[in-house]
């Protein structure tokens, strides 16, 4: 390994994968999963905390084998380590949230193809220390989960007139469908409608790191 | 010797995956079960199931009380559509239930007894009655917007009936 580990503060890794280099809004990748599951609370709730589930330890588990990486073969084993945490977390999903899965799991397996999770195991896990990349894993994810709750909670309200309809699968709390509205605005609820949501997110996120440029 | 390590690793996944496929299994095969017998149960509350070939019985004590079979179209607007047909003894529909489906969202989607209760409007139907067909020219409303939607599921319906 040539590359040097390079120091980065805690503080700095949670700012960049939370926002300067937020994954959906700044790099613009795992847009499959988030354009398909951000359709309501309870779906963008449980696919993100999956996402930050295997981020956080594909991160952890790359960075401590990072001394067995060898240049020509890191990328399989790489995908190799994410796609057996996306079986482990799609087990488990299965076995404790099974109505859950019924909803979200076709979009479990997908996981593995966002490019998210590749990245940060290329760009930051196979070059820094341990706790670095279990910080830099959680915070990536977090900021990703933290995208789709926005745009499921926008396209909920718009497109269904409802708010944390479902969420009751996933946490085991009585049911709290919250109704807003009877008016529902289909394009939300249609493929074009995530499109919109997260253009419109970007453009805000621009808007407020305007001043600082 | 690069393949070595990878190979080291790829036996460590596998036999991670293993172990917990093999903690999992059990319960994953009763979720499904359940959730399969919950949707035949919402169907006809009350009644003995008993899964047969392809179909399932229904009993009321002791005595035969219909059957549930299942059915599919490929009218819709979008692919399959397959269904659930509850009946009596003597032909009269119970429920109908909508367990697979790609038709658009919020507009065909309606079929989905979880969105709408359209489906409901098939209850106590007989073939005999006739009026198989989308208001005006038969008894049943159109899903707004769907309306090649709800008449594949009317069509599907009576021919499941026939047969």
């Amino acid at each position: 390994m040539t590359e040097q580990s390079l120091p980065i503060s805690t503080a700095e890794i949670s700012r960049q994968g939370l926002w300067t280099r937020n994954a959906a809004l700044v790099q613009l990748l795992g847009l499959c999963p988030l354009l398909a599951v951000s359709g309501s609370v309870a779906t963008s709730l449980g696919l993100g905390l999956t996402t930050v589930f295997v981020l956080t330890l594909s991160n952890t588990v790359i960075s401590l084998g990072r001394s067995l990486l060898d240049e020509s073969t890191r990328l399989p084993v790489q995908i190799l380590v994410i796609a057996t945490f996306v079986t482990l977390a799609d087990l488990l999903l299965q076995a404790w949230f099974f109505e859950l899965h019924q909803r979200i799991g076709l979009f479990v397996a997908l996981i593995v193809t966002n490019c998210t999770l590749l990245g940060r195991a290329e760009v930051f896990a196979r070059r820094h220390a341990v706790t670095a990349s279990l910080v830099d894993g959680f915070m990536v994810g977090t900021g990703f989960l933290v995208v789709l709750l926005v745009m499921g909670a926008i396209r909920e309200v718009l497109g269904q007139g409802t708010l944390f309809a479902n969420l009751h699968l996933l946490t085991g709390l009585p049911d709290m469908t919250l109704r807003i509205s009877d008016t529902r605005l289909l394009l939300m609820v249609l493929p074009p409608g995530a499109f919109l949501t997260l253009g419109c997110l970007i453009a805000l996120k621009n808007a407020i790191d305007g001043g600082q440029r | 010797m690069t393949i070595v390590k990878p190979a080291l690793l790829s036996l460590l996944c596998a036999v991670l995956l293993m172990l917990s496929h093999q903690q999992t299994a059990s319960r994953i095969a009763d979720n499904q079960r359940w959730y399969a017998e919950q949707l035949l149960r919402d169907m006809v509350p009350g009644a003995a199931i008993e899964a047969g070939e392809g179909s399932w019985q229904l009993y009321r004590g002791d005595s035969p009380a219909g059957r549930i079979t299942e059915a599919s179209t490929r009218q819709g607007y979008n692919g399959e559509i397959r269904f659930l047909l509850a009946t009596d003894e003597s032909g009269t529909v119970l429920a109908v239930r909508v367990t697979q489906h790609r038709e658009t969202p919020g507009i065909g989607d309606g079929i989905d007894h979880e969105v709408s209760d359209w489906i409901s409007q098939f209850e106590q139907r007989r073939l005999a009655q006739g009026g198989w067909a989308l208001k005006p020219a038969g008894d049943f409303d159109a899903l707004s917007g769907a309306t090649i939607t709800s008449r594949a599921m009317v069509q599907a319906v009576q021919e499941a009936l026939s047969k």
